[in-house]
């Protein structure tokens, strides 16, 4: 029996060794107590290791200030705070079609008036619809950096100019293109914030994630608990990240995720980028021309790991089940993108989606084409 | 001299006290009778010159307390 796991976009199965290790050892030494919360030895041990995952991230992502790194559990909670607090409910909003729900959720939640920048039919943005529309009102631009359905990578070099140009916020949905695609933060970019999420191409554990403030705005209070100081001020401080971090952090995982994003710094994003690249090209190169196999989204140019499809014959869940039954993971439906599915009609059937890892191999994709092939 | 250099999270607090290494300074708890910053602060008995000039050049903001 196969096991062959192409499920990466959801969440990767398969971690660097170094990651549960540093869980273990963090967790097993005894020595990792509260950070924030005192003084003594163990508190500061911990202190000082969030400040070592923080500035960890803030490599990865060419960030000067590791700060400005704030972690929540996972790119969810990050993407509703930073709507909630940088956000005014009353000003006008532009989004895409192409968002996951952890993105229009919040959205619809909170904003009041909010347009939709369509795809094209090969799932690229119709870029030209940013400006049909910009309002006096328009507050912001909140964006996906790459899509969990097509694998389609914004043209974060557009938005970014969009942005600047028309004074608008940006927020960025990063949670798939972070740890498979260079993300440099250095560049001449709006005030923005970037959401991550742990558990997927970063190799952390789950419960992990978080997000880069990328501005001087004054943030507002979304949670307010505990903060280990200030303690008779009635509102959280307002000092990033504590005004974010409120109560305890996860500091046994946050270990966790700063041993995957080392593996990833040591390895250097841009060899990860090209190896996922050619891994993702070369499956879909044995899939485009199998007959009875429907492929919906543009595959030029630099991409993440994830193509998804349909088979001739069957609802997507049910391939899906039969690639299952042979030990090749993969996953159907509407992956929580529902604006895209409708836009690409694919709403009652949904796609099989395949992603992939670092960890895949070439051996694996040959196996995968072989049992796709004998059911198509 | 006895000076007390406070900042606006413990973080902040551990990365100065990461970027200096100074003799006659030394992080310790906030003491209750300064109400400003977080729960640690610096202890600075000599090279205040020195430790501010690293807190400025670091971009890590502070306030200083007697």
């Amino acid at each position: 029996m196969n096991n062959i796991y192409f499920d990466n976009a959801a969440t990767t199965l398969i971690k660097p060794k170094s990651v549960a290790e540093e869980v273990y050892r963090v967790i097993s030494s005894n020595e990792y107590a509260n950070p924030s919360r005192g003084f003594h030895p163990y508190s500061l041990n911990s202190l000082n290791l969030v400040l070592d995952a923080r500035e960890e991230v803030a490599k990865l992502f060419s960030v000067n200030e590791s700060m400005n790194v704030v972690f929540t559990e996972n790119v969810t909670a990050a993407l509703n705070i930073a709507i909630k607090s940088f956000l005014e409910r009353d000003k006008h909003v532009i989004t895409t079609t192409n968002e996951h729900n952890s993105v229009l959720r919040p959205l619809y939640d909170h904003i009041k008036d909010i347009s939709y920048v369509e795809m094209e039919k090969n799932g690229n943005l119709k870029y030209k619809e940013f400006k049909k529309y910009l309002k006096p009102q328009t507050q912001a631009v909140v964006v996906g950096h790459a899509s969990n359905v097509s694998g389609i990578i914004t043209d974060m070099d557009f938005i970014y100019k969009f942005c600047l140009e028309n004074d608008l916020f940006l927020i960025v949905d990063g949670a798939q293109a972070a740890g498979c695609i260079e993300v440099n933060l250095s560049e001449q970019i709006p005030d923005m914030v970037y959401c991550f999420t742990g558990h997927k191409s970063l190799y952390g554990p789950q419960g992990t994630g978080g997000m880069i403030i990328l501005t001087e705005n004054a943030p507002r209070q979304v949670f307010s608990g505990g903060s280990g100081f200030d303690s008779f001020n009635k509102f959280q401080p307002s000092t990033v990240p504590d005004i974010f971090e409120t109560g305890t952090r996860n500091v046994h995982s946050i270990a966790g995720l700063k041993a995957g994003v080392e593996y990833i710094n040591k390895k250097g994003i841009l060899n990860i980028q090209e190896d996922l690249n050619r891994k993702i090209n070369y499956l879909y190169s044995n899939l485009k021309d199998i007959k009875g196999i429907k492929l919906y989204h543009d595959f030029s140019g630099i991409r993440i790991p994830i193509i998804s499809f349909n088979v001739e014959g069957y609802a997507s869940e049910e391939f899906a089940k039969l690639l299952a039954d042979e030990g090749v993971m993969t996953r159907a439906g509407i992956h929580c993108a529902p604006l895209h599915h409708k836009a690409m009609g694919t709403q009652s059937c949904g796609m099989i989606r395949i992603s992939l890892s670092g960890f895949n191999s070439f051996d694996e994709i040959d196996e995968a084409v072989k049992i796709i092939r004998k059911h198509v | 001299m006895l000076k007390y250099i406070t900042f606006k999270s413990s973080g902040h607090a551990m990365q100065a006290n990461r970027a200096i290494d100074l003799d006659g300074v030394r992080l310790i708890p906030l003491p209750t009778k300064i109400d400003a910053g977080c729960g640690l602060c610096l202890k600075v008995e000599k090279n205040l010159d020195e430790v501010e000039k690293i807190l400025q050049e670091k971009n890590i903001e502070y306030e200083i307390y007697e």
